[in-house]
């Protein structure tokens, strides 16, 4: 409110000074009254001034009035646990699932740590908050078991099993002498429910949360802006990004989200039932149908509405602002990044399509239509080497290939969620080591970053943690 | 305030209204003002008393439940009860700083979660599996654990239950999820504040192989310095400052008007015990602390208030106005909230204390802080 009327008198004044060719009505506050600066708008309008814990679960400020109520039903849907059939309020939790609520795994809208990190995964009812995707060597669901495995129950029925992660680390040293270690994660499925699946026939990929940030303004971007980037190939750096297209509803779609781009929508129909076992008008059975524990139809268990909720309220995050943009180090970490390539696949910045984007009940958002945005990210796939391959390929996606993951907010996440651990199974405990993990096409940036004298690499560092 | 920014801004205009030159001098997102004694006052004096209330409370709490364990007494349910209050006193105190381990442990939802599972917990209680903390800790998720669960266990309509009611598989549960509590009270506590060696605290933790790490009160205190994931004193602070404006944000908007607007008696945060009333101040009192520095009456040291005195002294003292009317607005709701819902007076007379609490420290305070 309080910016509105800034923005009301600073265009009258720019009209009453004559001459002046100033484009006040674009500025953006910060909370202290200050014009922001370019640099700082990670999101255009939808940049919040915040790096705090609470820097990835704050509303745009576009959120006032009515879209405030609804920004705070949809985010106590994503907090609040759900509970089991035959209690009077947020029923419809398992019998098998994988998370209690949406911030089970994203806390704060962000990625929770995981007690895989800490102690394999045995720790705290053994809640893991990573997704664990098993299939058949032939893309098939196992006879039992469905496409994500479910280590949580409720009482009375299994989890369908449980995962166990291992770590074996090794030392290495850069050209400058400095040293650092990867862990190399090692993950075991047991306590199998029904028939255990033998190793040979298990293809499973183990996924960490992904941060929630940017999730509206990722689906608005310009789909023409991504096309142009799979066109444009560095055979000097041996980079070509690819889309992941993917059919889903029946619709050959641009993949954006997830950690393979293997979906176009937030996920939050698909969420509810897979992750949490709650049904709903577009997957109304449940996830564990079929098994024998699943003793007959539960309904509907979330509403229409309310999911519509959550997705208004991912919509609706705000992406925080960049932090020190004058700050000397990051600036030179900031050449330093441009230096060793990252921004090829790194994009520092793309544009959201003039009209917005649509939510799933049809709703356009306007607000997210029409921004420069800094997601650093082409969200286009890139095989990223067999070290972090996976051999779980969905869609265009092979094994060894990944989304570029957004880097916006990516320096906040210690303070929001207490850990550093990056990559889609959160194996680099550090910048560094996801840096030095980088092998396929961003072997040529890990190579550059090595060469590097140690404050270099510190420097460029600095840069990521102003984002 | 309002008026200061809009008179800054037009007066930055009409100096600078044709040269491109507008752009502050601050080289960073932040404030150059040395806030290491607020910060540290703030830990030392306001969060670490808290949490170690709430963990000594919930010793107390553990005990009463064994002696009922053991007893059946109605005396002894009715000391386990005050002791769930008075544990749960510090906790609702604690809500304007769910940052750092309470969030990102997931110690919250453990403690808190909300709703209960009591179609889960009955089938439980029914059933023949031994029940013991670790049971609770290592095969039951969230939502059988924490202040609720224990809440149902002990409470019916806002009174301590007839202990003769309470079955025997009832006590043993009420024992094992206490526990429980105990522990994650120890923890987050000592998530903050470290533990010292050879102390009880320390062998309790040690047991419980608890991964403490450096304490988060270290973390907060170097912010801005090498090493601290905060990149400045300033997020600091403003962790602090939106911790306040969180927390009555969700008083008044969700824990006061969720319920008011459906009706449901059953969007109440605490169904048996009937507490709402009191956490509901408890969280203004938490502000309070946050503001003013100190924990229930201790030493208060250096506070955000000082800051903000020395700056606009006006704005300080209205601050403190606008939350104690907030206190006194919930205090005037009629006990028990649940049953005045439709008390549109008091409840919209608080909702909107509470709401002035989060808008003068988001639109008055904070930009006196954050640049």
């Amino acid at each position: 409110m309080l910016k509105r009327k800034i923005l009301i008198v600073m265009v009258i004044i720019g009209t009453w000074i004559a001459g002046c060719s100033i484009n006040e009505s674009e500025d953006i506050l910060t909370p202290g009254g200050r014009v922001a600066l370019p640099e700082e708008l990670s999101a255009g309008e939808s940049t919040v001034f915040n790096s705090t814990s609470k820097a990835f679960d704050t509303p745009a400020s576009w959120v006032t009035g009515e879209l405030s109520a609804l920004f705070l039903e949809g985010d106590a849907l994503y907090d609040n646990p759900r509970v089991s059939d035959g209690n009077p309020v947020n029923g419809g939790l398992g019998p098998v699932y994988a998370g209690y609520s949406c911030a089970s795994c994203h806390n704060d809208a962000g990625r929770t740590k995981s007690t895989l990190f800490t102690d394999g995964g045995t720790g705290q009812y053994g809640f893991s908050s990573f997704l664990t995707f098993i299939r058949t060597p032939n893309g098939q669901n196992h006879k039992n078991y469905g496409r994500v495995l479910h280590d949580q129950a409720v009482y009375g029925s299994e989890p369908e099993g449980k995962v166990r992660a291992t770590y074996t680390e090794e030392h290495y040293s850069f050209p400058d002498g400095e040293t650092y270690s990867l862990i190399t994660p090692h993950y075991e499925i047991y306590d199998w429910y029904a028939d255990s699946i033998p190793v040979e026939q298990l293809e499973m990929s183990v996924r960490t949360p992904l941060r929630h940030v940017g999730m509206g303004l990722m689906l608005a971007v310009d789909k023409d802006e991504i096309k142009e980037l799979a066109s444009i190939q560095y055979p000097e750096y041996g980079i070509s990004g690819e889309i992941n297209w993917i059919t889903e509803r029946n619709t050959k779609q641009i993949g954006l989200s997830g950690h393979k781009a293997q979906h176009a929508d937030l996920t939050v129909e698909l969420g509810f039932l897979s992750d949490m076992g709650v049904t709903n008008d577009r997957y109304p059975h449940e996830v564990s149908e079929g098994q024998s524990q699943v003793t007959g139809e539960y309904g509907i268990q979330i509403t229409t509405k309310e999911m519509a909720a959550v997705d208004f309220y991912m919509h609706a995050l705000g992406v925080p602002a960049r932090r020190a943009v004058q700050n000397e180090t990051v600036q030179k970490g900031e050449d330093l990044f441009y230096q060793a390539k990252c921004h090829l696949c790194h994009t520092p910045t793309l544009h959201t399509q003039k009209e917005g984007v649509k939510l799933l009940d049809g709703t356009n958002l306007p607000w997210l239509g029409g921004q420069t945005i800094h997601p650093y990210s082409d969200y286009l796939l890139h095989d990223m080497g067999p070290e972090l391959g996976d051999d779980y390929s969905q869609f265009n996606a092979s094994g060894d290939e990944w989304r570029t993951t957004p880097l916006w907010g990516i320096g906040l996440q210690e303070v929001v969620n207490g850990h550093s651990h990056f990559l889609h199974d959160g194996r680099a405990r550090n910048f560094t080591e996801a840096i030095m993990w980088h092998g396929g096409e961003g072997d040529v940036s890990r190579q550059l970053f090595s060469k590097m004298t140690q404050e270099e690499r510190e420097t460029l560092i600095m840069f990521l943690r102003s984002l | 305030m309002k008026k200061l920014i809009l008179f800054s801004a037009i007066a930055a205009l009409l100096f600078n209204a044709c040269s491109d030159d507008d752009t502050p001098g601050d080289e960073t997102y932040g404030n150059d003002y040395d806030f290491s004694a607020i910060i540290a006052d703030y830990v030392d004096y306001t969060v670490v008393p808290t949490y170690a209330d709430m963990k000594d409370k919930s010793a107390l709490m553990l005990g009463a439940t064994e002696d009922f364990l053991a007893s059946g007494s109605q005396d002894d349910i009715n000391l386990a009860c005050e002791y769930w209050k008075q544990t749960r006193q510090p906790w609702e105190c604690s809500e304007a700083f769910l940052f750092g381990p309470a969030a990102n442990q997931s110690l919250d939802p453990l403690l808190d979660s909300w709703p209960l599972d009591q179609a889960q917990l009955d089938q439980v209680l029914a059933s023949n599996q031994t029940i013991d903390a670790a049971y609770v800790k290592d095969a039951l998720g969230a939502v059988l654990r924490g202040f609720h669960t224990i809440e149902y266990l002990l409470f019916r309509d806002g009174q301590a239950r007839v202990a003769t009611d309470v079955s025997d598989r009832e006590k043993e549960y009420l024992v094992a999820v206490t526990e429980v509590l105990r522990d994650d009270c120890l923890n987050l506590w000592a998530l903050w504040a470290g533990v010292e060696e050879g102390t009880a605290e320390a062998a309790l933790a040690e047991e419980l192989e608890l991964e403490l790490g450096t304490p988060y009160a270290e973390i907060l205190k170097n912010a801005g310095n090498a090493g601290s994931i905060y990149l400045s004193q300033t997020d600091a602070v403003d962790e602090i400052l939106l911790g306040i404006s969180g927390i009555a944000d969700e008083v008044a908007n969700a824990k006061i008007a969720d319920p008011v607007s459906s009706g449901d008696v059953l969007e109440v945060e605490s169904w048996f015990s009937w507490n709402s009333l009191t956490d509901f101040q408890n969280n203004i009192k938490s502000i309070e602390n946050s503001y003013l520095g100190g924990y229930d009456g201790g030493t208060s040291g250096a506070c955000l208030s000082d800051y903000v005195k020395e700056k606009d002294a006006e704005l300080d003292i209205k601050v403190k106005g606008l939350i104690s009317d907030a206190i006194n607005a919930i205090a005037d709701i009629p006990y028990p909230f649940r049953n005045n819902l439709n008390n549109e007076e008091k409840v919209n007379a608080a909702m909107d204390a509470v709401n002035a609490v989060a808008a003068v420290f988001d639109d008055e305070v904070r930009p006196l802080f954050i640049d």
